[in-house]
């Protein structure tokens, strides 16, 4: 049938995205967290790549691995690959960064006492650590990935339309034709195929990462099948000593000095090749400056107002639950495996394919798309903000929970001094990766065909998407900006907030 | 009995509880009764594992009994109700309070209006030993000093019933001596409104040193296997013969299984 042979290749894509995004993702975070130097210019650096809008990255990455391909088919694929890359890189690469950063002393102090050699400390030591990091951006990623479906298969240059066999363009073409039942059924399978993975994969693994993680409460030890297959079948073809092997190759290699002479004058070549490109891209930018770059202000401004109001309704969508979850002295455990299964699958329905019907009422019913935008971006942030207060929620110390049922410590005093700052951390770090999602879902939420008809807000994402083949250099401006913008309330609002939490968490000043 | 005369404040009868744990049925402890008058410090005596922390989470409303029941001033224990304040084996407090507000939530949790709330815990961070320690976070104190904490927290919402969960286990050997005696001085000397204590211990000498009457419970299943009454004054003298035959008796009964 066409349609499993679309969920097919829209899987395979995702996967290998997926596992070229691990491959970068665990050298980059422990390179960039083991030396100061390094850390100094690569986490600002993917701390920019992440605020980019995926539709950003289109002209650029299609021009390059279109021309890389030869114009065929395999170019426009790599292409696709490497946009659901974009979304999925990202996150994971932080989260290795973090662990390394939050490495336990001790253990550190183990490995120093017996001298490991590195690669044994990344084999033993820092790759296990990173296990229950990686499976819970693992899953975010995953789902990220789905989110962007329709843009990563679909997209347009100039007059070029390239539209790859996939769910997405499944979705996209149904929505042209109008055609209910075969949207109802492509997302189907798109949900089946999710929660599939949410049941037989993440969540076995996220049980499984529980070994991972550096305390001694008691847990139930469990190893999924899979895992087992996997180590099966590399210990069969020797895969862990031909990866270590060759590591160890590799980095005996790379520290010989005439190498590394190599490598630096290489390095010095492409600095000056992308210098050179740097050049002209800006001489492009500014010569002769777009007319409508004072559009792009306002536009920031109005999605801004209209995030920010997502915000405070996700807010009250996640505090309740989560407040029942800390509330719960039991039976809360298995309540939040549900909540989070159901997470994973509602935060994977691409927002473009499922919407535009629910937009379409909408529109009708208020006589304007902006409530519509609106429910766009709670969709697009609400679960990251939920998925990480209700673990925070669920963690905490039942020793806690004990001392307000003795003491008799309830409602509103139990929030105030109990809730809000058991969840605070979690809180922050899902509100950071909430806004994160909902900057990059604002080319989806200001911007909706649906049966022909243009759905459009004015905004930072409807003036995105309308530039983007009307007129790239403007678009490139309103990314430019947009980026700047969102790097600075990231450095301005949100790490200040994070600092605070980290500060509270230990000793807060209730 | 002198004990006999003075009212009951806490009534625990026949309480037993049972867990499921992979479908096999797990007898924690079985058909335990005993009571906690007023003026008088109770021990539950027995090795890890006879349920003591089982028993005083009852007591305290964490856990309720899987058969018999529990009166509080002869009306059955309301764990919505009825507060008995627990000093715990770890101590535990809000790590993002400091001392004085760490206290000041409990009262504020019973109802008390906030000039009150602060001149009652003034008053038990005095009592403790705690003083000029009001504003530093608990994180900043040693453990001996978090467990002084833990007491003075339970002392100050002012309950007729104390419970504590086996709590100078947790710290070295001199400074539990410490706090013992200066918590004996103070309970001795009227100094706090509490009625009656509930202490669980693994330390024969310690529940001798205590107690007005100990509980000896047996290995899990926890049974009860003696009453032993200790009429001997305060403070007690650990080299006199009687505190010494006591604490052979206690022996030879916990030892006889």
């Amino acid at each position: 049938m066409d349609l499993l042979t679309a969920a097919g290749w829209s899987f395979l894509r995702m996967l290998i995205a997926y596992v070229l995004s691990l491959l970068f993702a665990i050298p980059y975070g422990l390179a960039a967290a083991s030396s100061k130097k390094r850390e100094r210019w690569m986490i600002p650096l993917i701390d920019i790549l992440q605020s980019v809008p995926i539709v950003t990255f289109f002209p650029v990455a299609i021009l390059f691995f279109v021309k890389l391909g030869g114009g065929g088919r395999i170019g426009v694929e790599m292409a696709s690959i490497f946009l659901i890359f974009t979304c999925q890189v990202w996150n994971l690469a932080f989260s290795v960064y973090e662990t390394m950063k939050t490495f336990p002393r001790d253990l550190l102090y183990l490995a120093d006492a017996y001298k490991l050699p590195p690669l044994t400390r990344i084999r033993y030591f820092y790759i296990p650590a990173m296990v229950p990091g990686l499976v819970y951006n693992s899953m975010m990623s995953w789902a990220n990935g789905w989110y962007f479906l329709i843009a990563s298969e679909i997209f347009s240059v100039g007059s070029e339309e390239y539209r790859l066999p996939g769910l997405g363009t499944e979705i996209i073409t149904n929505l042209e034709k109008g055609n209910i039942w075969g949207l109802v059924l492509t997302l189907t399978v798109l949900i089946a195929i999710v929660l599939f993975m949410q049941l037989a994969i993440w969540n076995s693994l996220r049980k499984w990462a529980k070994l991972f993680e550096y305390n001694y409460e008691p847990i139930d030890i469990y190893k999924p099948r899979f895992v087992e297959w996997i180590e099966e079948i590399s210990y069969r073809l020797r895969f862990e000593q031909l990866f270590y092997g060759a590591a160890y190759g590799l980095w005996t290699f790379f520290r010989k000095k005439w190498v590394k002479l190599i490598v630096k004058s290489l390095l010095v070549i492409l600095g000056v090749y992308a210098m050179y490109g740097g050049y002209q891209f800006v001489m492009w930018l500014i010569s002769p400056m777009p007319k409508g770059i004072s559009e792009i202000f306002p536009a920031l401004g109005v999605t801004t107002l209209r995030i920010f109001i997502a915000y405070l309704i996700s807010l009250v969508l996640v505090l309740i639950p989560g407040y029942w979850v800390s509330k719960h002295r039991e039976k809360s455990a298995k309540v939040v495996d549900i909540f989070i299964t159901s997470i994973g699958v509602l935060s994977s329905i691409p927002a473009s394919a499922f919407f535009p019907p629910i937009i379409h009422i909408m529109v009708k019913y208020f006589g304007s798309m902006e409530v519509g935008a609106i429910f766009i971006y709670v969709t697009a942030m609400v679960w990251y903000i939920m998925y990480n207060v209700l673990l925070g929620a669920v963690s905490i110390p039942m020793s806690l929970k004990n001392l307000a049922q003795v003491f008799k410590i309830r409602g509103g005093l139990f929030i105030r001094t109990i809730f809000i700052p058991s969840i605070f951390p979690s809180l922050i770090t899902g509100s950071i990766t909430g806004w994160g999602g909902a900057w990059n879902a604002s080319v989806i939420a200001e911007y909706m065909v649906f049966s022909g008809e243009v759905l459009a807000v004015f905004g930072i994402g409807s003036f995105l998407v309308k530039n983007l083949t009307a007129n790239p250099k403007l678009m490139m401006w309103g990314a430019i900006i947009m980026t700047v913008y969102v790097v600075l309330l990231n450095r301005l609002v949100w790490q200040p907030l994070y600092n605070l939490a980290e500060r509270r968490y230990r000793r807060g000043e209730w | 009995m002198v004990s006999g005369k003075r009212k009951v404040i806490l009534k625990a009868d026949n309480i037993s509880k049972v867990v499921e744990e992979k479908g096999k049925k797990l007898v924690i402890f079985d058909s335990i009764s005993f009571e906690i008058r007023e003026k008088e410090i109770v021990s539950i005596l027995g090795p890890t594992g006879s349920g003591k922390t089982s028993i005083l989470n009852m007591v305290v409303g964490l856990e309720k009994p899987t058969a018999g029941e529990i009166f509080y001033r002869g009306e059955p224990l309301d764990s919505e109700r009825h507060i008995v304040p627990l000093i715990p084996q770890q101590p535990i407090s809000l790590p993002w309070l400091t001392v004085q507000e760490n206290i000041e939530v409990v009262l504020e949790a019973k109802g008390i209006p906030l000039r009150q709330r602060i001149r009652t815990a003034l008053k038990y961070i005095d009592l403790m030993g705690l003083d000029s320690f009001e504003d530093t976070y608990p994180r900043e104190l040693t453990l001996a000093m978090r467990q002084r904490l833990s007491f003075a927290r339970a002392l100050s919402v002012e309950e007729e019933l104390l419970a504590m969960d086996d709590p100078f286990t947790t710290l070295d050997s001199l400074t539990a001596e410490d706090l013992r005696e200066e918590f004996i001085r103070l309970w001795l000397e009227n100094q706090l409104v509490v009625k009656g204590i509930l202490l669980t211990t693994t330390n024969v000498e310690e529940a001798v040193y205590f107690s007005d009457r100990v509980y000896v419970l047996s290995r899990r299943p926890g049974r009860l296997l003696d009453i032993v009454d200790i009429n001997m004054p305060h403070p007690r003298d650990r080299d006199s013969k009687e505190f010494a035959d006591i604490m052979d008796h206690i022996y030879s009964v916990l030892l006889a299984l």
